[in-house]
């Protein structure tokens, strides 16, 4: 079996007094997506703080392909192929479409690279070059910020909450476009509350709750229990 | 960005909005420009809508948002210098289900159905450009849903009327030429004088507003009221009822932009509109002409409108517009809304926004708010069998079980909004080009020149009088002559560096030089510390190139 893109071992990360992870452990397989799903105040932001170096752990390992990583920032880990896209997408909404990729070219990729990959996979991105970024629906922004999360050409994309405030068809096609960056050969770790279509293109699914993994596995697993957890958990 | 790759978009955009239609995005149709390069605007409204507060409901909302939402009668435009788009729906659940409905039968695992797998079926939506310009659904009689976009307007409507026609956002008809109002009883009652009769075109034929049958021409097509299907035209000219009615427009073909959204509930017109008697309107407004925003609006319960006249009756009596007087309502205290109040039910008149930032601006109007608090009826949810409610549900719909399990832990906060209105609209500055002057404006003397003397016939380097032949060849002889004409030029090659930006520049170097070093020794100190020993899992520490590794 080959080493893991991330490998996360007993973590715990607290807020001040309150601990919001207690002892999380979770697998990615290289190459593989991995859904995890959970009610609200589980803790899994909190957890993307803490892989992306936003965030430091009170305790608990992190491996990146087999090597132990410790007190690296965000900087650091999104140089080696590590990219966040943030809850909240984080466009800059005063900036045209195009000027927003053009600025992610600071790392040595050339915008040209950015701009061809960018409308490879959100053709309409394209038609909407020249419109100002906060002028875009959610989905549009959200595309955006996955264009961007591509030019730094990363192999593990941790997406935090793709889906939030988003109509489900936008869903569904984000979705769709996660699936063809995962063939490309990203491993991606996506945090998302629409479990059904966040399921239907991971390979495999972890459910976490209260600040642990309760469940892992294949997608069809993880469905049957989905509901008593998220349910369960929030009611 | 660089000043190339800006003006070179620049260049895009101004080559594709000359080129690609007719007048220019941001020019007015009388051919001055207007003072904006681009905008973007939306105004919708509801009469009824309906929110419901419930975080547990596995719905992907942004914070503060409903997680359940209805909108009984609800109209949207929306757009921008690329494009403009309308919706309009008789009933609206809200964008989340509205527009992916058949997502949401499949999260509930719901069997494909033909009721979910087309979409939302009430709605009418269109686009600019796009293959559906226009689209209307009216197969209830009387109900409208209809919208319309074209180049930089749109509109959409929807709502309950005899004659099929509602009033427009701005309060005017959305088509003047179908509903014509106290207008179209006038001349059907002409039309019963001349000898029309009822018969002819009467209330079973064309309306009393559809002229008569015989002797004067009947009006044409495009005149006549587009009646509902089903129901007599000539009803509306002496009772119209909209129901619930909501329409919402934008409009940017005359320099400024403008969007407009109307809500109203309960509207009455009797006497083709001499009289109106209405329940709630909401009105707002939002224009920019690219410098100025303007937000307007209105929000009125039972406004009644005689012959134009209008007046409203809010919260300390009738008002009437204008004159600012309000005859309090005696009688009422506050003993209602406290007794309300104890059963989770609280009343309250929203706070109404007229914002304008700049050339932005936002207006929203809501009528009446009433706010329940279910929390106080949970003991009566928590009786429901919910679990023999769920074991009805077979088990491939498993999902649909689960929330119909969970129904009893619900404790939801419903908002009820009586009519709102909302319109927003912002521009963009237009990209200002200035074209390179001309060549020879620089070889042109300044004008300054012409009140010199004149250059000396010889050895001057001034420009000869006309008719003069310019010697071939000829030079001016060294030391002779004037030179006012040449401009001092200074030199422009690169050359050293100033003496006085070296030791700045050693400076910079220095401190880059000790950052750098600062950062090697940090390191090795680490190392010599043990931080890049191997970890409690016997793996090494650093940070590994995931692309390589």
């Amino acid at each position: 079996m080959s080493v893991p893109i991330l490998d996360v071992i007993d973590l715990h990360a607290a807020y001040g007094r309150i601990e919001v992870l207690r002892g999380v452990n979770l697998t990615v397989p290289r190459g593989a997506v991995m859904a995890l799903l959970g009610p609200n105040g589980a803790g899994k932001s909190t957890l993307v703080k803490v892989l992306s170096g936003q965030k430091e752990a009170t305790s608990g390992d992190v491996h990146l392909a087999g090597v132990h990583v410790q007190g690296a920032g965000a900087e650091d880990l999104a140089r080696v192929g590590l990219c966040t896209v943030p809850e909240g997408r984080s466009v800059f909404p005063n900036l045209t479409v195009e000027e927003n990729l053009v600025l992610m070219s600071y790392a040595g990729v050339p915008a040209s690279a950015i701009l061809d990959v960018a409308y490879a996979y959100f053709p309409r991105l394209h038609e909407r070059r020249h419109q100002l970024a906060g002028t875009m629906s959610g989905g549009e922004q959200q595309m955006l910020a996955m264009s961007r999360a591509l030019a730094s050409d990363p192999a593990l994309l941790l997406l935090d909450e793709l889906s939030m405030g988003l109509a489900p068809l936008i869903v569904d096609e984000l979705y769709e476009t996660v699936a063809r960056i995962a063939e490309s050969g990203v491993s991606i770790l996506c945090i998302e509350q629409f479990a059904r279509t966040a399921l239907r293109v991971a390979d495999y699914a972890a459910v976490m709750s209260g600040g642990r993994i309760v469940a892992t596995g294949e997608p069809g697993e993880i469905l049957d229990t989905m509901a008593d957890v998220i349910l369960g958990g929030a009611a | 960005m660089s000043n190339g790759f800006r003006l070179l978009v620049a260049g895009g955009i101004v080559a594709s909005v000359a080129i690609g239609s007719g007048a220019p995005a941001a020019r007015a149709d009388d051919g001055a420009p207007a003072a904006y390069g681009g905008y973007t605007t939306q105004a919708w409204s509801a009469p009824i809508r309906v929110e419901m507060f419930e975080p547990s409901l596995p719905i992907p909302v942004d914070a503060g948002q409903a997680q359940l939402e209805f909108d009984m009668g609800y109209s949207k435009v929306k757009a921008d210098s690329g494009e403009s788009r309308g919706r309009a729906s008789l009933f609206w659940p809200g964008d989340p289900v509205g527009e992916g409905l058949k997502t949401f039968a499949e999260q509930l695992g719901l069997p494909p159905n033909p009721l979910t797998d087309g979409g939302y079926p009430m709605q009418v939506n269109s686009q600019f450009p796009g293959d559906t310009p226009s689209q209307s659904d009216e197969t209830i009689p009387g109900a409208i849903m209809r919208t319309t976009s074209g180049d930089k307007t749109a509109t959409a409507e929807t709502g309950f009327s005899p004659d099929g026609e509602v009033l427009g956002p701005d309060g005017a008809t959305a088509d003047p030429s179908k509903k014509s109002g106290l207008l179209d009883l006038l001349s059907g009652i002409t039309g019963l004088l001349t000898g029309g009769g009822l018969t002819g075109g009467g209330l079973t034929g064309g309306g009393l507003g559809s002229g008569p049958a015989g002797g004067v021409p009947a009006a044409p097509a495009a005149q006549q009221r587009a009646a509902a299907p089903g129901l007599p035209p000539a009803l509306s000219a002496i009772v119209d009822i909209d129901g619930y009615v909501s329409t919402s427009k934008m409009d940017a073909t005359e320099g400024k932009v403008v969007g407009v959204s109307r809500a109203s509930l309960g509207d009455i017109r009797l006497l083709g509109g001499l009289i109106t008697l209405g329940g709630v309107e909401t009105v707002a407004k939002t224009t920019s002409d690219g410098t100025t925003g303007t937000a307007t609006g209105k929000a009125t319960w039972g406004a009644l409108s005689i012959a134009g006249q209008q007046f409203g009756i809010g919260p300390d009596g009738a008002i009437t517009p204008g004159a600012g007087k309000a005859t309090p309502l005696p009688g009422l205290n506050k003993l209602p809304l406290d007794a309300l109040k104890a059963l989770g039910v609280s009343i309250e008149v929203p706070e109404q926004v007229r914002a304008v930032e700049g050339d932005a601006g936002t207006s929203l109007s809501q009528g009446l708010r009433i706010t329940i608090d279910t929390l106080l009826l949970s003991p009566l949810l928590k009786a429901l069998p919910t679990n023999l409610l769920a074991e009805l549900i077979p088990a491939q719909a498993g999902p649909l079980k689960g929330v119909v399990s969970g129904l009893s832990n619900l404790a939801p906060r419903i908002v009820i909004t009586l009519g709102v209105a909302r319109s927003e609209v912002d521009t963009v500055p237009p990209i200002d080009i200035s074209a390179p002057p001309p060549a020879d404006a620089e070889a042109a003397p300044p004008a300054a020149a012409a009140e010199q003397p004149p250059a000396p016939a010889a050895g001057g380097v001034g420009v000869p009088p006309a008719g003069v032949p310019s010697p071939v060849g000829a030079m001016p002889s060294a030391g002779s002559g004037a030179t006012g004409d040449l401009v001092e030029a200074a030199p422009t090659s690169a050359g050293l560096p100033e003496l006085f930006s070296i030791p700045g520049m050693l400076l910079v170097a220095a401190f880059a030089l000790a950052a750098v070093a600062g950062s090697w020794f940090r390191r090795l100190g680490a190392a010599a510390l043990g931080i890049g020993a191997s970890c409690p899992h016997g793996l090494d520490s650093g940070l590994p190139d995931l692309r390589k590794a």
